[in-house]
Parts: structure tokens; sequence; C-alpha cells
């Protein structure tokens, strides 16, 4: 299996701040990595790194085999990512909104692949509604069918169980394990430790900006009881 | 082109149900031409004197109320990230932004005008389409410049409305010398002459401005 991403002493402050203090992670092809960590350990910086949103100021980021400017560049094809808030504009439909990044992603039959993931999703019958009038798990739901749009081969999500309810969540694991099988690499930042355990490969943990515990799920809630415990969780 | 067609549409399909900016500019332009003509005594100052000045002040302000709402989409939860998260050359996104702003400007600058002429009643030698393709090569270079400080502002919580004037209105000043200097002579029904040599000058500021904005625009959204 291949590196799809290869982080390496990873570096970025924010507000002066150092965010992230020298991050190192690979998730190979057809892997989930689940990252936890508690409030202001740097998920979210480092999500957003991976997603080339956030330029590192140290260490270096490889995705699909590329670390430079265009290969980063190149890798968004064929990355999909959910973030903290939405991708989607409330003033347009659901649809609207789903074919206007399938055009941005040059997605083939967009239409035929829209109505799929809204079937797949269970959101076909709000498919006209604005976005601005769905609840916090339709939202949910609305963006991840965006990022699976144009069939990611890496997938990075922040929080992407918040808001659902039960259904809708076993829904969301399902298709990620599907996904995963399937061969997309997955980033998985979350605080629901159970969902986490139970999707991924392998875990890190991280803690003030650095990998504090990696390894596979079953020793990472001693990982992560150790690091607490050392008043450093 | 695949990105720069999908924003160009999404914005003004947007702008087509909504009409937020058009509104907002169009009731500026319509107050500034009111207040200017009520402060103003055509019997004793000409309509050809104050005319210029009155289209510029407008067209100027009305396009920097334009450029205030240019990412107001962007600016709500992540659609900016998710601009930036798809394979769109950051270039397109830039120039969909500035034709798409440029659109709505324009047609409130062509009300504007017709506006301006039926209150300040300038002679009927003056020569319309003349004046609107000047204003319009004017707002081209005004946009190009605009956007670029509009993507640079858009995270202040406060005070971006201002930095952005505070940014684009020295940068703006040769086009509005350019652009009153041309369409003085326009009102007055007169051949450009000396005039004449603003045009190049109008559309070599905007080719300088949008060809900075084109290289310029991914190191501002980049953070």
């Amino acid at each position: 299996m291949s590196a799809v991403v290869e982080a390496r002493g990873l570096v970025r402050r924010l507000g002066g701040r150092e965010v992230l203090r020298g991050v190192d992670l690979v998730v190979e092809e057809g892997t989930c990595c689940g990252i936890l960590g508690p409030n202001g350990a740097g998920k979210t910086t480092l999500l957003r790194v991976l997603a080339t949103l956030l330029v590192p100021h140290g260490g270096r980021l490889s995705l699909f085999g590329r670390s430079d400017r265009a290969g980063l560049g190149a890798a968004r094809a064929r990355m999909g990512a959910v973030l903290h808030g939405t991708c989607l504009v409330g003033a347009l439909s659901l649809e609207a909104n789903l074919l206007f990044y399938a055009r941005l992603y040059g997605v083939a039959a967009a239409r035929g692949r829209v109505e799929g993931l809204l079937d797949r999703m269970g959101l076909r019958d709000r498919r006209r509604d604005p976005v601005s009038t769905l609840s916090r798990g339709l939202l949910q739901r609305a963006d991840l069918s965006r990022a699976l749009l144009h069939d990611p081969a890496l997938l990075l999500l922040d929080e992407p169980f918040t808001g659902l309810d039960a259904g809708a969540a076993a829904r969301v694991e399902e298709i990620l394990l599907e996904r995963r099988r399937g061969g997309t690499a997955i980033v998985l930042v979350a605080h629901d430790v159970e969902k986490v355990l139970r999707l991924s490969d392998r875990v890190a943990v991280l803690d003030r900006g650095r990998i504090g515990f990696e390894g596979p799920p079953a020793e990472a809630r001693e990982g992560a009881a150790a690091l607490a415990g050392s008043g450093r969780g | 082109m695949r990105g720069f067609l999908a924003i160009l549409r999404r914005d003004l399909a947007l702008e087509a149900r909504r009409r937020e900016s058009l509104l907002s500019m169009g009731v500026f332009a319509a107050a500034t031409l009111f207040v200017f003509r009520f402060a103003f005594d055509l019997h004793k100052v000409e309509s050809v004197t104050v005319s210029p000045a009155v289209l510029w002040v407008t067209a100027l302000f009305a396009a920097t109320i334009g450029l205030s709402r240019s990412f107001a989409v962007e600016s709500a939860g992540e659609v900016m990230a998710g601009l930036l998260l798809a394979p769109v050359d950051r270039t397109a996104i830039y120039l969909a932004k500035v034709l798409s702003t440029f659109a709505v400007v324009a047609v409130v600058e062509a009300a504007a005008f017709l506006g301006l002429f039926l209150l300040f009643d300038p002679p009927e030698v003056w020569d319309p389409l003349a004046l609107l393709g000047i204003a319009w090569l004017a707002t081209a270079g005004f946009l190009g410049a605009g956007i670029l400080f509009a993507a640079m502002t858009r995270h202040a919580r406060s005070g971006g409305g201002t930095l952005l004037q505070i940014l684009l209105l020295p940068l703006s000043i040769p086009l509005f010398i350019g652009g009153v200097q041309t369409s003085e002579r326009l009102i007055r029904g007169l051949p450009l002459g000396d005039a004449a040599k603003w045009v190049p000058m109008l559309a070599a500021f905007g080719a300088i401005y949008l060809a900075l904005g084109s290289v310029l625009f991914e190191r501002v959204v980049e953070e």
C-alpha cells in the first residue's frame, strides 16, 4: 500500500502561537487514521494543513507522493473534506449547491451522481430546499455528500458525526467503511472515541501540537489515558 | 475555465434571485444623484460643469458598495474554504469574482447615467455610449484592484470596509482623473482632443490592476 498522506515535522503557528509542533503522520490508501485529542490540541489545524487550506510553517507535507506546490494543488482533485462549518451556500437549494461543486470538480454525469448521493444520504425529499433551512444534522449529511461527489481517494473529516441522529450516524459509518474497503484513505478527527476506535486502523492522539501516541485502536485507549494521567492530555 | 464559469454562473444566479447588491448599489446611486441635484442650483451652475463629478462620485461609491459585497457569499460558514479545496485555479476564482461584480456594477452605472440625464439635463449633443464605455473601462480597473483588496479584508471582523477603502481609493485616483477628464468632454459634446490620451491610460491601468490581481490573489487567499 502506498502512502496517500505523509507529513513530517509539520509546524504551524496561528496568531503567534505554535499550534502544530512537529507532527509526523502517514496514512496509507485503504486505511483510516483517527485523530483524537482534547480541545485545543491542534486537530482541526492539522486537518486544514492536510487539506492544503493552511500552509505549514515548517516540516514537509506530501499528498499522493508529491510535496511540491503543483503536486499539492493537483491533490485537491482527489481529496474530499468535511470541515467544521458547511461549504454550502445557504441561499441555494441543496441540489444547486451539489451541482455547483460537481461542476467545479468536473464530475461526469453530475445530475445522476448528485441524485445517487442524495438518495444514499436520505436527502432526496429536501433537495429543492434552500440549504439555510436544513437542520444541523441534515446539513452535515449534505456536506458529506459534497465531499463524496467526485469519488475522492482521500477523505479528511472534521467531526463528521456532529448533529447526526443514531440512524444517520450508522449510515455515515457504513459509507466510510465502504469507502475504506474501496481504497480511500481517511483521516477522521472526532471527539467520539468509540466511533474513532471502531472506524480506524490506526489512531493518533494529538497533545498540545504533537503526536503523543500513535498505534492500533486496541492500544489507543490506554495511550490516551496515559497522556491524560501524565497531565498532558 | 470550468471553475471560472461555474463560479460566475453561481454568483450571477444568486444576484438575479436576491438582487441584494443591485438594490443596495442602486438605492445608493439614486440617493447620491438626488442629493447633488438639490445641492446645485442649475440656474446658477452649468449642468455640464458638475455632471462629470456627480457621475464619478456616484459610480465610485456604488462600485465600492459592490466590492464590499463581492465576498458576502463566501464569508458564511466555510464557503470560501469549499472553493479553495476544489481543483480550481485561484486566478479563475479571482476573474469570476471580478466579472460577476462588474456585471452588477455595470447595470447600476448604466441606470445612474440615465438618472443623471433625467436630473441634470445635460446638453443633447453628448455621446452616452462612449461615456458608458469609458465608465466601464475605469470600472474594470477599479474592480481589478478592488477584488484583490476585498479578498484581503474579508476576514476583518470589523472595519473591513474601511480598510478596503483605505487600500483601494489611492490606487483609483488615476482611473477617476481619467474618467472625469474624458467624460467632461463627452458631456459637453466635444471631441476628446487632449483628453483622448486618457483612454489608453485607463486601459493600461485596468490591464495592470487585473494582471496584478491575477498573480497576487493566490497569495492573498493562502493562509
